[in-house]
């Protein structure tokens, strides 16, 4: 009759102003005839559903009225996957009681219980959905669990909590961590890019072991990072470094993404918030899992440059007379090298990487002992010569049930990991600060430009560090694959989290929680430049200047936090459901940092062991902190589950400002209508679940320095910053400089996002089709800028609460169940986001907001981006490429010279140094010449639309996934593009094989300059292109052995699968990978220069558990 | 319950300790408050705000050859950029420029309205000698900032909040005025260079003649206030007076001694003084020689860029007895051949090819040497310079040159034909009984000889009112007379320096956040 009743609530067949028939049941064991008569008449109440609620009593109810009198008895049964095979190790208990047992290999169990009532029981299992029966008759069961899919009545982690997905009155996304494990990934948020609405992940390049950047919902901030707060197993972290995390210990990732959800985490929620969950142990028999796989990973595009022979026509072109001394001696011609091999610099310097991943996991609890213990190891190798990324982790968490009151637990992860490799978007030539910015200094400028040809013995040109016919004091090129392979270039991490909790439950209904944690970040990179560097060598200015040398820069972060939270949970009168938290938080943040560079090193076989032997040529040593100390409450009310309120408020006090603007205010409410429960909904049979969600909130921002609200003096010696650089000789000795480098602003607060959230979530035929869609409006205002300042204050930046930036946008999700047969199933996930960001307003009244690009290269000195208001924190600004001259545009002097038209507009460069074929930018003032003011915006590298498009099979034993990924609209600033097309006027400089098509007195209809005809180095919309890519990113194939044959090899599950990563990509982006931004910043988005290569990987693994 | 109450009152205890958890206080920077107190203090203040004069953009680099273009000299090959004279408000070089200057000002600054700290700790002596300088220094800074962008935002108090609306343009007039008071004030306040022995620090003569050559800069363009040429006399008077200078007998000494780091008091009386060669922690070398020099393609001989080109119109200054004309432009190149390099010498028509010659980096005393950085001083105010302004000013004022001009002006002729100073020589001393005119153009002649490259003479064309018409010539002598290699480059650069050249723009990034800033016009 319970379940009767409970089923027909849940089917919401009557509204629930009856009283639950457990009061009546309370104090007899029998079943008056008045009580079911009450119960026909509350079935006759419900017109419609009357026929069947009646034969529903009969089935359920009648039974057991006459079996009711009995003692103890055994039940058997067994327990089956969807395919019917024997599910060895699921948990199956009596509900309402601890007695349980698990199923051995035969998916069987045995199982004593009390005969006198009714009694159900509960058959859990990992990845499946949990399922309760109700005993009968019966003495043998078969049970089918039914593989696990997301539904309503998941639980999801919330800041401070979890909640049942249908009580959600915020917008969160959780991962699906089933399709993201079938990506064999290093770090998880390589394989997040187009999981979820609104949540844009993208690479800097292919860089292994470095973090991908994470945006929720557009950047909030211009000029501070628009990270997400991470919490790692309700750790909150600003800046995680996700590489430190093993992918298979993760269960569950969380993105909280409305104000409503986020704002308890108060004033760093405004970016929103990425909740990780570690896998825990689960009672009953002790799991072994293990997961390793090995792959392959090649680049999937290389740059295509030209042959030797139009290099050599090229070189002839731009500088006729060098050229022909290098190239046309000893009797050869141009056609010489027609058949001419040459060097392939990539084949060279790129290679099939390995990688390869192990992870073995032991978890298993008690109904009082719960434990999980895991270790991974990673080693990447990658796509460029000698360079990689390798991880050893391991992670143990213990739960354990002390008495019915307490509960404790300790979770600690702990890795190392070691990075190495030049980092292909910074210069060969850093010495900790004495970068020349030189373009020729990067990697890929070697690789892609070193000569294919030298004119004499190509092998001599291959062995020698050094071209010989390279002025090395202004040209940095060196041979790329000795560089590489003499590379000491390594960033060790050490990293711990730890935290432990106690929980106390008391009163029934409350429940106290004291948590503490660590964490620690130690990192160390250590660089040593030998004499076949580009930075050690003799050959080279740097290697000239300063001998061998090398550095070693040590970093520390370490916080403590500690966490007390007091709930309270009940539901009163069976529909006033009623919870809530409040809480009061310490947290603390240490930095410290030093480094030493020497140079000079006497001797090079020793490598960083002996920089002591140098001269000291730099060194650091800072540290700071910043503690916070928060207040936060939540109220969580629901009617009926019907209509869903939640208010949050929380209060944070950070030392980041100053005493009496510390403290910032941070509240939300939202409510949220469970539609589907209304009777007008359940009408409509194709609609099984509806919800609408409503929210506004306060959400803030304080990631600025330490100390921003000081001003500050310092004693720098060697720093390299125009405005702290300090100190004099008097009378040739140096004095210490003190100067004031940055001034104080007291009136600093925290900045504010205002969010407005609308949602709406809809399962439909049976939620085989489920929709979220969710539109949003968020405000920044008192955005703290690092502004710049006019020059004339005397300092170049400061913090400051000015400007503000709106970001509105749609998100949609679509999943669907399109097949599932027994033997075939296929399902879908889909997902769109659309976001508008605008700058409303800037600093003071300023009118713009143009940025430079960190070095690259020396000669381009513009700014290619501009943030205007009313428009895109970031746009591409330059000038628009019009072009090349024509022989029309001259008058043809006696002499034969050609002259400039009057008429005809310069392209920022003299004139009288303009020939046919120079590239023409358009005069868009129309004064005649064109300067800076003929600047406009050129481009937006933000896109119109992201998203993802995964799909599931299944076909017996067979599973497969593919997954597509885009981004769509935004525009990139192709560098390369620039330097290789003709910008680098240096001599014997490779270019793209594509110029070989330039402008010629024979090829005039090119867009392509004439050599040596680029003129002034300007950005311009010629070097502006579409980046728009649709990528199938992951195809994973899977072929589950089948449990009988595992049986034998006491074996629960065996997988093995295939699967490929970066696949195709649909692209109209010339260069090599649309995915790029290695100037990555709310400013400076889009930028390719450089870029490590983004790698196709093709792996094999297995996992297996026991 | 109990535990409940407990639990409130603990939450209550950790509330009131909340205060206590967020006062933090840096543990790596030091605040303005507590510092300016012991002299060591003084002094570290001392160095930050000169420091300021060696950064690149200025006399590090920028003021050898890209902020002062003129008639002396010309960039080899420069077609964009500033180095062609090709740029708008846009160009970093000016803005750091422009940034660089103002933050010595703002050290200044902070310097004048913190020293009160040190009273009671200091010396009076000390604290008055620190006051005079920063004094000083806050003076020259504007000076330099009003000579090359006009009208520019005059700044005597030190920024106390990002927040402060940031400063108008005050008029030349009263930046000028300032400059003077500033000065004026410093002076009584400064020590005699004899007392230093170096050449590093402001005295109470170099004061002087930088006050000498803001009024002779007053009197003439854009501010023509001609009654300042008296004062201009008076201030280079009193250093002439003071005992404490005199002319090197050898010309080409004075730069030896620049690149040897040799102090020569009495020749010099102030020099940006750059030290080290950048190879360890201590990175305040210049670029002295390295970027104006000749040019050299081996670090071990002394790197030098091909930037700097001399002129034939200096070079035609000089009369071939004259001994400055073969130092100041040099004879020959390094001809880089493997791994050594020839000294090779220039044929006689090869007049455009010749690079500046004053410092040469062979004399270069420490090494290993570095590419780009060496300790090399830069020259700020000469005694030469002195003598000339004296004669300048005097010949102003008197209507025409008084004996006491021939004087000063000889003096530093003889000199530069390694005559004695004070031995009238008629083959090398001026014409007799010039007229006014006559002399005045005498002596701007005589300025382009002996003070070619010192990064003066677009000043002095300025001042002159005729920067722009000489380019201008200039131009078109280039296109007349240079090799066609070299031609494009130098007609260029001449002829773009047109009316608005006269002063450089207001650079962006001031522009673009200084809303109660103009533009200067035709930029």
């Amino acid at each position: 009759m319970m379940e009767s009743w409970e089923r027909s609530r849940k089917m919401g067949m009557f509204p629930t102003l009856f009283p639950s028939p457990v009061a009546m049941l309370a104090d007899s064991n029998k079943i008056h005839l008045k009580n079911c008569f009450y119960f026909l008449t509350i079935s006759c109440y419900m017109k419609r559903k009357c026929v069947r609620l009646a034969v529903l009593f009969l089935l359920f109810i009648l039974p057991g009225l006459f079996n009711q009198v009995s003692a103890q008895q055994a039940v058997t049964g067994k327990v089956l996957n969807a395919q019917g095979e024997p599910l060895q190790g699921a948990s199956v208990t009596v509900k309402g009681q601890s007695k349980g047992t698990s199923t051995n290999e035969a998916g069987s169990f045995t199982l004593t219980v009390d005969s006198g009532k009714v009694q159900q029981l509960e058959i859990s299992f990992t990845g499946y959905v949990t399922k309760t029966i109700r005993l009968n008759h019966a003495r043998n069961y078969i049970i089918r669990l039914e593989d696990e899919v997301k539904g309503l009545n998941d639980v999801i982690v919330i800041g401070y909590g979890t909640s049942r997905r249908r009580d959600l009155t915020g917008a969160v996304g959780d991962v699906k961590m089933k399709d993201l494990e079938k990506a064999p990934v290093s770090s998880f948020d390589q394989a997040l890019a187009g999981r979820l609405a609104g949540v844009q992940v993208t690479s800097e390049d292919g860089q292994p072991g470095v973090n991908y950047n994470i945006v929720i919902r557009g950047g909030n901030s211009i000029t501070q990072s628009n990270a997400p707060l991470y919490v790692i197993d309700g750790f909150p972290m600003e800046g995680s470094d996700n590489t430190v995390l093993n992918p298979d210990d993760i269960a569950s990732i969380e993105v909280l993404k409305d104000a409503s959800s986020t704002a308890i985490y108060g004033a760093r929620g405004a970016n929103g918030v990425i909740l990780i969950t570690t896998k825990q142990g689960k009672t009953g028999k002790t799991v072994v899992t293990y997961n390793g796989w090995y792959g392959q990973q090649k680049t999937i595009k290389k740059q295509e440059m030209m042959s030797p022979y139009e290099f050599v026509r090229y070189q002839l072109d731009l500088n006729p007379v060098s050229a022909a001394s290098l190239y046309l001696k000893n009797g050869k011609t141009l056609d010489s090298y027609r058949d001419a091999e040459g060097i392939d610099w990539q084949d060279h310097a790129l290679r099939t990487a390995n990688m390869q991943n192990h992870s073995v996991a032991v978890r298993g609890g008690t109904d009082k002992t719960k434990y999980s213990f895991s270790g991974n190891i990673m080693a990447q190798d990658g796509v460029l010569l000698n360079s990689g990324f390798n991880r050893y982790q391991g992670r143990f968490n213990i739960e354990q049930k002390l008495s019915d009151h307490f509960r404790t637990g300790v979770n600690v992860n702990y890795a190392h990991t070691k990075r190495f490799g030049q980092m292909s978007n910074q210069t060969t030539d850093n010495l900790n600060g004495a970068s020349s910015g030189n373009a020729s200094s990067y990697i890929l400028y070697s690789v892609w430009g070193y000569r294919p040809v030298s004119g004499g013995d190509d092998s001599q040109l291959f062995e020698d560090p050094f071209d010989q016919d390279i002025t090395s004091t202004v040209d940095l090129r060196v041979n790329p694959v000795i560089n590489l392979k003499n590379q000491y270039n390594y960033q060790f991490r050490n990293s711990l989290y730890a935290n432990a909790f106690l929980e106390y439950a008391f009163l029934n209904n409350f429940k106290l929680k004291v948590a503490g944690g660590i964490t620690q970040n130690q990192t160390r990179a250590e660089r040593f430049n030998n004499s076949n560097t580009a930075a050690g060598s003799p050959f080279t200015t740097y290697g000239a200047n300063f001998g061998i040398n090398g550095s070693i820069s040590n970093s520390y972060t370490s916080s403590w936090l500690n966490e007390n939270t007091l709930s309270y949970d009940k539901l009163f009168n069976g529909k006033h459901k009623l919870n809530v938290i409040g809480g009061f938080t310490l947290q603390r943040n240490d930095s410290k940092a030093n480094s030493y560079t020497a140079i000079q090193l006497p001797n090079e076989s020793l490598g960083v062991k002996g920089l002591e032997e140098g001269t000291l040529f730099n060194s650091t040593s800072t540290g700071s902190y910043s503690t916070l100390a928060s207040f936060l409450g939540r109220v969580n009310y629901s009617f009926k589950s019907k209509y869903l309120f939640t208010v949050s408020y929380r209060a944070d006090g950070s030392s980041k400002f100053a005493n009496g603007k510390r403290w910032g205010y941070f509240p939300s409410a939202a409510f949220a209508w469970q539609l589907g429960d209304e009777q007008f909904i359940k009408n409509i049979d194709a609609i099984s679940n509806a919800k609408f969600r409503v929210s506004y909130g306060i959400t803030g921002n304080n990631r600025v320095s330490d100390f921003a609200y000081l001003s500050v003096l310092r004693q720098n010696v060697s720093a390299n910053s125009a405005n702290t650089n300090s100190g004099y000789y008097f009378n040739n000795q140096f004095v210490q400089g003190t100067v004031p480098t940055e001034v104080g602003n007291n009136n600093l607060v925290w900045e504010k996002t205002g969010q407005f959230d609308l949602g709406l979530d809809l399962g439909l035929f049976g939620n085989r089709i489920s929709v979220t869609a969710d539109y949003y409006h968020k405000r920044t205002n008192d955005l703290l800028l690092d502004a710049t300042l006019a020059s004339s204050t005397g300092y170049a930046t400061a913090f400051k609460n000015i400007g503000s930036v709106t970001n509105r946008g749609f998100e949609f999700t679509l999943n669907t169940v399109n097949i599932e047969t027994k033997n075939f199933s296929w399902s879908s996930s889909f997902n769109i986001a659309f976001n508008r960001n605008r700058v409303e307003e800037l600093n003071y009244d300023q009118s713009s907001l143009t940025t430079r690009v960190g070095s690259w290269s020396s000669n381009f000195t513009g700014t290619p981006y501009i943030a205007l208001p009313g428009r895109e924190v970031a746009l591409f600004y330059g000038y628009v490429f019009d072009g090349l001259y024509q022989y029309e545009d001259f008058d043809q002097l006696a002499n034969g010279t050609y002259v400039l038209k009057a008429n005809v507009p310069n392209n920022g460069e003299d004139a009288s140094t303009i020939k046919p074929g120079f590239i023409k930018y358009k005069d868009i003032n129309g004064d005649g010449i064109v300067d800076a003011n003929d600047q406009t915006v050129i481009g937006n590298p933000i896109p119109d639309h992201i998203g993802g498009f995964s799909n599931n099979f299944r076909y017996k034993q067979f599973d497969l996934n593919i997954f597509f990924q885009w981004t769509y609209g935004n525009d990139l600033l192709n560098a390369n593009k620039i330097v290789f097309e003709g910008a680098e006027k240096r001599a014997n400089v490779n270019m793209l094989a594509e110029y070989a098509n330039r402008w010629t007195p024979d090829n005039t209809n090119s867009l392509l300059p004439v050599a040596g005809g680029y003129g002034p180095n300007f950005y311009s919309s010629r070097n502006i292109e579409d980046g728009s890519f649709l990528r199938l990113k992951t195809i994973a194939l899977g072929y589950n052995l089948p449990k009988s044959a595992l049986k034998k090899m006491k074996i629960q599950d065996l997988r093995v699968y295939t699967s490929a990563q970066n696949i195709i990509t649909w692209t109209n982006y010339s260069g090599v990978n649309p995915e790029v931004s290695v100037r990555d910043s709310p400013l400076t988005p889009g930028f390719d220069w450089s870029a490590y290569p983004q790698a196709r990987t093709i792996t094999l693994g297995l996992n297996v558990t026991f | 319950m109990k535990k409940i109450v407990t639990i409130l009152i603990l939450a209550a205890l950790t509330g009131v300790s909340c205060k206590k958890f967020l006062d933090s206080k840096p543990i790596d920077f030091i605040s303005p408050v507590n510092y300016y107190n012991t002299e060591k203090d003084l002094n570290q203040a001392l160095a930050g705000m000169y420091d300021r004069l060696g950064d690149l953009r200025v006399y590090g680099r920028g003021m050898h050859y890209f902020m002062v273009h003129s008639d002396e000299f010309f960039i080899k090959g420069a077609t964009s950029g500033i180095n062609g004279f090709v740029f708008d408000a846009s160009n970093l070089e000016i803005g750091r420029h422009w940034e660089a200057v103002y933050t010595g000002i703002e050290r200044a600054n902070m310097l004048l309205e913190n020293i009160h700290n040190a009273e009671g700790n200091v010396d009076e002596d000390i604290i008055n000698e620190t006051r005079g300088q920063a004094l000083f220094m806050r003076a020259f800074y504007h000076f330099l900032l009003a000579d090359e962008f006009g009208p520019i935002p005059l700044k005597i108090s030190s920024t106390k909040t990002p927040e402060e609306d940031p400063l108008p343009r005050s008029p030349l007039s009263e930046v000028y005025a300032q400059v003077v008071k500033d000065m004026k004030e410093a002076i009584p306040l400064l020590r005699n260079i004899s007392e230093y022995g170096f050449n590093g620090k402001i005295s109470k003569t170099a004061a002087q003649g930088m006050l000498a050559r803001v009024f002779l800069t007053m009197a003439g363009a854009p501010l023509n206030d001609v009654s300042k040429y008296e004062e201009a006399r008076l201030y280079a008077d009193s250093v002439m007076q003071s005992g404490e200078h005199a002319l090197n007998p050898d010309f080409k000494q004075i730069f030896i001694n620049h690149v040897r780091e040799v102090y020569d008091v009495k020749e010099c009386l102030w020099e940006v003084e750059f030290g080290g060669n950048n190879q360890g922690t201590i990175r305040e070398g210049g670029s002295v020689g390295s970027y104006n020099g000749i040019y050299c393609t081996n670090i071990d001989t002394g790197w030098c860029s091909d930037l700097v080109h001399a002129t034939a119109k200096l070079y035609n200054a000089y009369e071939e007895e004259d001994l400055r004309r073969d130092w100041s432009i040099a004879d020959f190149r390094f001809v880089a051949s493997g791994n050594t390099v020839v000294r090779t010498p220039w044929g006689p028509t090869e007049i455009y090819e010749r690079n500046n010659g004053k410092w040469r980096r062979e004399y270069e005393t420490l090494l290993p040497r570095n590419k780009d950085f060496n300790g090399t001083n830069w020259p700020m105010l000469r005694y030469a310079d002195v003598l000339l302004m004296f004669a300048e000013a005097d010949n102003y004022v008197n209507g025409g040159p008084s004996p006491a001009a021939y004087r000063a002006l000889n003096q530093v002729r003889r000199r530069g034909y390694g005559k004695p100073v004070d031995v009238a020589d008629p083959t090398v001393d001026a014409p007799e009984n010039m007229s006014q005119a006559d002399f005045l153009e005498y002596i701007k002649n005589e300025r382009l000889r002996e003070l070619a490259f010192e990064g003066l003479r677009k000043h002095d064309l300025i001042r002159w009112g005729t920067y722009v018409s000489t380019m201008q010539q200039q131009a078109a002598i280039y296109d007349a007379t240079m090799p066609t290699a070299l031609k494009a480059a130098a007609v260029g650069q001449a002829s773009r320096i047109t009316a608005r050249a006269v002063v450089f723009p207001i650079p962006n990034s001031e522009l673009n956040v200084n809303h109660n800033i103009t533009q200067n016009p035709g930029w």
